[in-house]
């Protein structure tokens, strides 16, 4: 059993290579400890020896897209409870039965301070939660 | 001519007492006023000038326009005359527009079978100043000079005229109602199409609300049928009542096209109206079984009118009327023809709209992938820009390194917007139907190959992308900006659909095929394939497969922009994959210039 890092670990799922590892240069420097996929079936096979503490999902990807990945992961019990930032161009409302209900949506393009606070207060609020109950959502980022 | 005054003068000549005259002459006036025809004018007035003058026979006749004679009534003492001195005595009134009067059977002892002599007086039935027609008797002996002598003759002849004209005047009366009526039920039902039609834009709300815009003021049944392409097909029917839709379903289905019985009832196209009185000609006997089936089926008459737009015949609607009493009459025609060209206008402008609303989706699908397709480097090219800024302001010593490659990234982003730019550019002139100017100019594929390869690596860290070639160099006459489009598209796209990495390699090659030089482009890669059934439609734009609406949303107008470039430039562009193995899209440019191909204006300014 490993201990988690102090600030908890991030799973990103991007196709874009260049948002991809941006992503993960600026969670880094913030001291998550972060994974990152260019599509969902890589990063669920990276799920098994590495459970996240938070997923951060773009949706639209070539292979296994955000959709799909969503779908699965509420159907893996280990993933089930992981809170998910879905960060799209495409914005909400979403369809019926697009059935992603994220954690947390933001919207491309958006500010590096916005990106780092809601990550932050999304793991903070899903440690808060001592037993992994409701999601709660919420839409941050700019209209 | 005279008046009533004439009776005094009756008594001297005449055989019927002054009293009894006036008294038939009431009779015969009352008798003249309820007269429904000229026949019966006629009769009336043969039969009193039989009375009051003592003829033993006569008959009126009417001028036909070919200068015969057409007798109306003839009494049968005076049948034997006709063709002869009735005749004679008639058209001579007819003529000099007076009475005339002569005797005849002289010089006819030798025909044993000839009537006796005797007298015939004429005079003709004169409406302001238009002769109407003729009365002519016929008496045993010269009696007709003597009746001749006395106005008698003519005040029963005006009578009569009067009475005709009358008729006429009423006849003009019951024509003009009837024109009146047939334009009363022309403007209503036109005008109730008019404002019926223009409810609704939607193209199948129109054919059917077409179909039941004149049921049953112009026939029980009622079809649209439209031209799809080769075949005609029906597109809307309505029916006045389900007794005329069973009947007319019973009908349709005892006769599928091609058995040769009601094929008048099938979908088909005609070119111009057309009007079939089927009762009448059953009744003619001379119908044709097919017609004979139909009036045994119940059609009584039928119409069929072109539906045109733009002077190109683009469907038919066809009225059947199933009452004896209502078959359709030249108006109906008329009207129904009238109608469709009303019905084909709605139609079109639906069709028109359906376009239009078309072009808007299409152009606000453009506008959403545009819009999706620009943020992905637009992030990047933020995000990277304030993780720049804030390691610079933090760290005062950052390494230089590290700045240079974090603008290189942000120059790659800027790159990538801009080729969007263009090719959002290109796509807007070819949707707005003009094509692209292509600034041709001697370009060496190999080194804009090279030169890409050596630009879009950076942005595609997971990746080798490789040029294979044997050539040097590979001159043609190309857009050299577009094809480094074509080239980046390619890339990028294969970078997009391998994940998980690998190699990309590019490969440049000479070819001769169908007489000419091509240079050949094939970019292949390693990644997840493109299904078999999406192939044929990847270089469309924005295709949308139905199974999955909001995946295609990212495709954007990359490869839709590879074959418009491509083409443009006379060559042509394919791609092989297999689901799970790779893809490989190749490109063909002409190395002569191009020709046939280059559209007008199409070459550099």
């Amino acid at each position: 059993m490993t201990l988690a890092p102090p600030r908890g670990r991030v799973l990103v799922v991007e196709d874009d290579d260049v948002t991809r590892d941006l992503f993960a240069e600026i969670l880094e420097s913030e001291g998550y400890e972060v994974a990152a996929e260019p599509e969902g079936r890589a990063a669920l096979v990276r799920t098994r020896s590495w459970r996240p503490d938070l997923i951060i999902l773009d949706l639209v990807m070539p292979g296994v897209d955000g959709w799909y990945f969503r779908a699965l992961q509420r159907q893996i019990p280990r993933l089930r409870d992981v809170p998910v930032i879905v960060i799209s161009a495409r914005r909400p409302p979403w369809r019926e039965e697009d059935m992603l209900e994220p954690t947390a949506f933001l919207a491309k393009p958006f500010d590096l301070d916005a990106f780092v606070s809601l990550v932050d207060r999304t793991i903070k609020a899903e440690r808060a939660a001592s037993e992994p109950t409701e999601s709660h959502f919420e839409v941050a980022g700019p209209r | 001519m005279g008046g009533w005054g004439v009776t005094s003068e009756i008594g001297r000549s005449g055989p019927a007492p002054a009293d009894d005259v006036v008294l038939a002459l009431h009779a015969y006036a009352h008798a003249l006023g309820e007269a429904a025809d000229a026949a019966a004018v006629a009769s009336h007035a043969v039969q009193t000038a039989l009375s009051l003058l003592g003829a033993s026979g006569g008959g009126v006749a009417a001028l036909r326009s070919d200068g015969t004679l057409q007798w109306i009534v003839v009494t049968q003492a005076a049948q034997a005359l006709v063709r002869t001195d009735l005749d004679d005595a008639a058209l001579s009134a007819l003529r000099d527009m007076k009475h005339v009067a002569f005797t005849f059977g002289r010089g006819r002892d030798a025909d044993p079978g000839a009537p006796p002599g005797g007298s015939c007086l004429a005079v003709p039935l004169v409406d302001r100043d238009e002769p109407l027609a003729a009365m002519a008797l016929v008496f045993p002996d010269d009696r007709a000079m003597a009746a001749a002598d006395q106005a008698l003759a003519p005040l029963i002849a005006e009578l009569a005229a009067r009475a005709m004209a009358r008729l006429r005047v009423e006849a003009d009366l019951v024509a003009a109602r009837g024109r009146v009526e047939d334009v009363r039920k022309r403007a209503a039902i036109l005008s109730d199409a008019s404002t019926t039609l223009v409810k609704s834009l939607d193209f199948g709300t129109t054919v059917q609300t077409a179909a039941r815009l004149a049921v049953p003021a112009l026939g029980e049944w009622c079809f649209v049928d439209l031209a799809d392409g080769q075949t005609v097909r029906r597109h809307a029917m309505a029916f006045a009542d389900q007794s005329n839709e069973a009947r007319a379903r019973e009908l349709l289905r005892q006769d599928p096209r091609g058995q040769g019985t009601a094929d008048v009832l099938e979908p088909a196209l005609v070119d111009r109206p057309l009007l079939v009185d089927v009762v009448a000609a059953s009744e003619s006997g001379r119908a044709s079984p097919e017609l004979r089936r139909l009036a045994d089926g119940g059609v009584a008459s039928y119409v069929k009118v072109p539906l045109s737009a733009r002077s190109e015949a683009i469907g038919t609607m066809m009225f059947v009327s199933t009452v004896p009493d209502r078959r359709h009459s030249a108006v109906d025609l008329e009207i129904a023809d009238e109608l469709a060209g009303r019905v084909a206008l709605a139609l079109e402008a639906a069709r028109l709209f359906d376009e239009a609303r078309r072009a808007v989706r299409a152009r606000d699908d453009f506008l959403t992938a545009i819009a999706h397709d620009l943020t992905n480097p637009l992030t990047a090219l933020k995000l990277r820009t304030e993780v720049l800024a804030r390691r610079l302001r933090a760290e005062p010593g950052t390494p230089r390194s590290t700045i240079v490659s974090g603008l290189d990234q942000v120059i790659g982003c800027a790159v990538v917007m801009g080729r969007l730019i263009e090719d959002l550019l290109d796509t807007a002139r070819l949707q707005s139907g003009r094509l692209l100017d292509l600034h041709l100019e001697r370009v060496d594929l190999v080194g804009l190959v090279r030169e890409a390869t050596a630009e879009l690596q950076p942005l595609a860290e997971r990746h080798r992308i490789r040029l294979e070639t044997e050539q040097r160099s590979l001159r043609g006459n190309w857009d050299a900006a577009r094809v480094r489009r074509v080239v980046d598209n390619l890339v990028t796209n294969a970078v997009k659909y391998s994940p998980a990495g690998g190699d990309i390699v590019i490969r440049v090659r000479r070819e001769r095929r169908d007489g000419r030089n091509w240079a050949v482009l094939s970019v292949e890669d390693h990644g997840i394939g493109i299904p078999a059934g999406d192939l044929p439609f990847v270089f469309d734009q924005f295709v949308r497969a139905s199974n999955a609406p909001r995946r295609v949303l990212g495709g954007g107008i990359g490869l839709s922009s590879v074959r418009q470039i491509v083409e443009q430039h006379g060559g042509d562009v394919s791609v092989q994959s297999q689901v799970g193995v790779g893809s490989t899209f190749v490109v063909r440019l002409p190395l002569e210039r191009p020709t046939a191909s280059t559209p007008r204006g199409g070459v550099a300014r």
